[in-house]
């Protein structure tokens, strides 16, 4: 996992799985690493592989950290195979997703 | 550990058909563990020759079953084994997993949990994906049973030549590809519009046109039939464009007649419409209202929907809807832009045309009168001011002169200026007697600066070199200061009103000596009170006093102008200091001295 800051945003990239074995320590990792002058968080998923129920709970959580601050949270580039679990679980409709 | 085995030596109790191939693992369900195992039944799915839809399910369908049993006590305790069993029927592929955990109740009813929730959501994964299930919980035990069916295996066949292997379409790649296809065929067309769009809003259309074609266009490209696109303006939601559904009247924000719209703008966040049996006829049965903002400013609301189906929109749609909002806010944000540079410019120019002519209005050159030297100054605290002054050549023995400042700056003051100037200029015949022009020109301009609320203050004058005097008027105007030739500085106090406060006015007249020697200096108040900073000359004495200190040792006009300037702290090629307040303007003529 790759954790950037471009000033503007924390931008996560190189995430091939989340899942309930990687859910936690990606989470603790991105709280430890964004910085308290940003506000906006970027997932880029486009070497995300496999998500499952877990992994959505941390996406939720990244979520919800990026919007404490007022920030936005998005989903770069998710592969239809994520995609389609965003829509199974209907959580395409509550992330910001940018393909 | 993992192996396989043929459909021979399937064990007992677990379904069997004459074809078929079995996958077993077996180990301690740590989450790692599980992972791995998902990925290895994948492999082996694969190999059967699986769609590429079915082994992501069947990982996914793994992953959560066993991270099921690792989190609710397998993985802590290292007595804990779980046997996972893999069955592929002809038309359907099942799965055991047998644990020794207390295990879980699994809900008659399976839904999601909240949008926030950020766990929930397994056992809905595993009903989605599933087309039957079931949990058995014994004392010692916990079995669950998940079964999917697909649409087949492939028939067995001889291998083909190598170049048609080449051209059959392989099934998963097939999907693969297909759904590559659906998500760039949705980019390609959020992309082409947006260029098609672009290029319509350069040529001038009203936005309202611009939103009704971006508006049809989305409807179209999203499968819906109807939308509505509302934007805001002061407080209120306003249709600007609607299609396949009847416009609402503008309404206050967040009491929307549209339906879901003030939940959307409340929350800021998107509304989905999902079937509800409840839903009145002729409403969408799906749809999505998606408030855009401008950072934090609420921009509008796009709502699209379906009617004739209740299949919620797909996340590609959603990208699109998304993307066109954005582009919308950008083509609003850049025509008010352009407005506003429109209206700037306009100002600007307006501006620049009166600085223009209030600078016309300042004597071009000053009359040259031997025996006399004058000197100007007028810099206004705006680009244009309420200041001027002015020089008018007399009868060959002297000159009128004013200087006058009309009540506020900017362009409304210079007009006014204007004004006054042109009327002083008209009275000609009264140039000998200043107290009856002042008089004379109150007159004239009274309706018109009362009319306005303004007043002007003024001070005039004429000097007669025949008679070796100037004569002064002064309405409401800063003292006139003289210096005489033996130091004395007399001071021109105001004898009248200003201008404007008096229908009938009444003027006194000053006449002083000026002889050889003496010096005069006429001035606004922008010297006295600037209102923001230092003042050079804080109360009218001290301008008398620094004339008599100043005026004796400075021969010519342009000389007491520079030390004047330099009290002031203004340098003429700089222009206004930054902290100058009020204009500032003055005047000042000197009388050569005799030869010695």
């Amino acid at each position: 996992m790759n954790i950037t800051n471009n000033e503007h945003s924390l931008t996560i990239s190189d995430v091939r799985e989340l899942t309930a074995g990687t859910a936690n320590e990606t989470k603790n990792k991105v709280r430890l690493q964004f910085p308290p002058e940003l506000k906006h968080i970027d997932f880029n998923c486009s070497a995300l592989d496999f998500l499952d129920s877990s992994g959505l709970g941390a996406l939720i959580s990244l979520q919800k950290l990026a919007s404490e601050r007022g920030g936005r949270f998005r989903l770069l580039s998710p592969k239809p195979t994520i995609i389609q679990v965003l829509e199974m679980t209907r959580l395409h409709r509550v992330f910001e997703i940018v393909a | 550990m993992s192996f396989s085995l043929t459909a021979a030596s399937t064990p007992s109790g677990l379904p069997c058909a004459e074809e078929g191939r079995l996958w077993l693992w077996s180990g301690h369900p740590t989450l790692a563990a599980i992972r791995t195992a998902g990925q290895e039944a994948r492999a082996f799915l694969g190999t059967a020759g699986l769609p590429e839809e079915d082994l992501g399910a069947w990982e996914l369908l793994l992953a959560e079953a066993g991270n099921n049993v690792a989190l609710h006590g397998g993985e802590d305790d290292p007595d804990q084994v779980l046997d996972i069993e893999i069955f592929i029927f002809k038309n359907r592929v099942t799965a055991r997993l047998t644990d020794r955990t207390e295990g879980f109740t699994w809900p008659d009813e399976v839904s999601l949990p909240d949008d926030d929730a950020e766990s929930g959501r397994g056992l809905f994964i595993m009903e989605a994906l599933t087309s039957s299930r079931s949990y058995q919980r014994h004392p010692c035990l916990n079995i669950l049973t998940l079964e999917r069916a697909f649409e087949g295996l492939p028939p067995a066949a001889a291998p083909a030549p190598a170049v048609a292997a080449a051209t059959v379409p392989d099934p998963a790649q097939e999907e693969i590809l297909d759904a590559m296809t659906e998500e760039l065929s949705a980019c390609y067309e959020s992309l082409s519009a947006i260029f098609r769009f672009t290029a319509e809003a350069r040529q001038c259309v009203s936005l309202t046109d611009f939103a009704n074609r971006l508006l049809q266009h989305l409807v179209t490209v999203t499968g819906a039939d109807c939308g509505m696109l509302r934007v805001v303006s002061g407080e209120d939601l306003t249709t600007i464009a609607a299609n396949g559904c009847e416009s609402p009247e503008a309404c206050r924000l967040g009491q929307s007649p549209v339906p879901f719209e003030n939940i959307a703008v409340a929350t800021r966040q998107d509304h989905w419409i999902e079937a509800d049996p409840a839903r009145p006829s002729g409403q969408p049965q799906a749809g999505l209202i998606h408030p855009f903002f401008n950072e934090d400013e609420l921009m509008g609301v796009l709502s699209i929907g379906r009617h004739h189906s209740s299949t919620p929109l797909d996340a590609g749609q959603v990208n699109i809807i998304h993307t066109f909002a954005e582009f919308f806010t950008q083509q609003v944000l850049s025509r008010r832009h352009a407005e506003s540079a429109i209206k700037a410019s306009i100002a600007h120019r307006e501006l620049e045309l009166a600085a223009e002519i209030q600078r016309s209005l300042l004597p071009y050159r000053l009359p040259v009168i031997p025996g006399l030297t004058l000197a100007g100054h007028c810099e206004s605290a705006l680009t244009v001011g309420g200041d001027f002054y002015d020089v008018i050549p007399w009868n060959n023995l002297g000159f009128f002169f004013v200087v006058g400042d009309v009540m506020g700056k900017g362009v409304g003051a210079s007009m006014m200026a204007a004004v006054t100037r042109s009327v002083f200029r008209s009275l000609n015949q009264l140039h000998q007697t200043p107290a009856r022009a002042m008089e004379r020109a109150g007159r004239l301009l009274y309706d018109d600066l009362d009319r306005l609320e303004m007043f002007v203050t003024a001070a005039i004058g004429v000097v007669d070199l025949h008679l070796g005097v100037v004569r002064i008027a002064n309405a409401g105007h800063c003292p006139v200061l003289v210096s005489l030739p033996d130091g004395t500085v007399v001071s021109a106090e105001p004898t009248m009103a200003p201008l404007g406060l008096d229908r009938n006015p009444a003027c006194q007249e000053f006449s002083v000596p000026f002889l050889p020697g003496a010096r005069l200096l006429a001035y606004s108040d922008g010297l006295i009170d600037p209102r923001d900073g230092r003042s050079p000359f804080p109360a009218p004495e001290d301008a008398a006093a620094w004339m008599a200190a100043h005026a004796p040792g400075h021969g010519s006009a342009d000389d007491l102008k520079a030390a004047l300037l330099q009290q002031i702290g203004c340098i003429p090629s700089e222009g206004p200091s930054t902290a100058q307040a009020d204009d500032q303007t003055f005047l000042i003529i000197t009388r050569e001295s005799l030869p010695d």
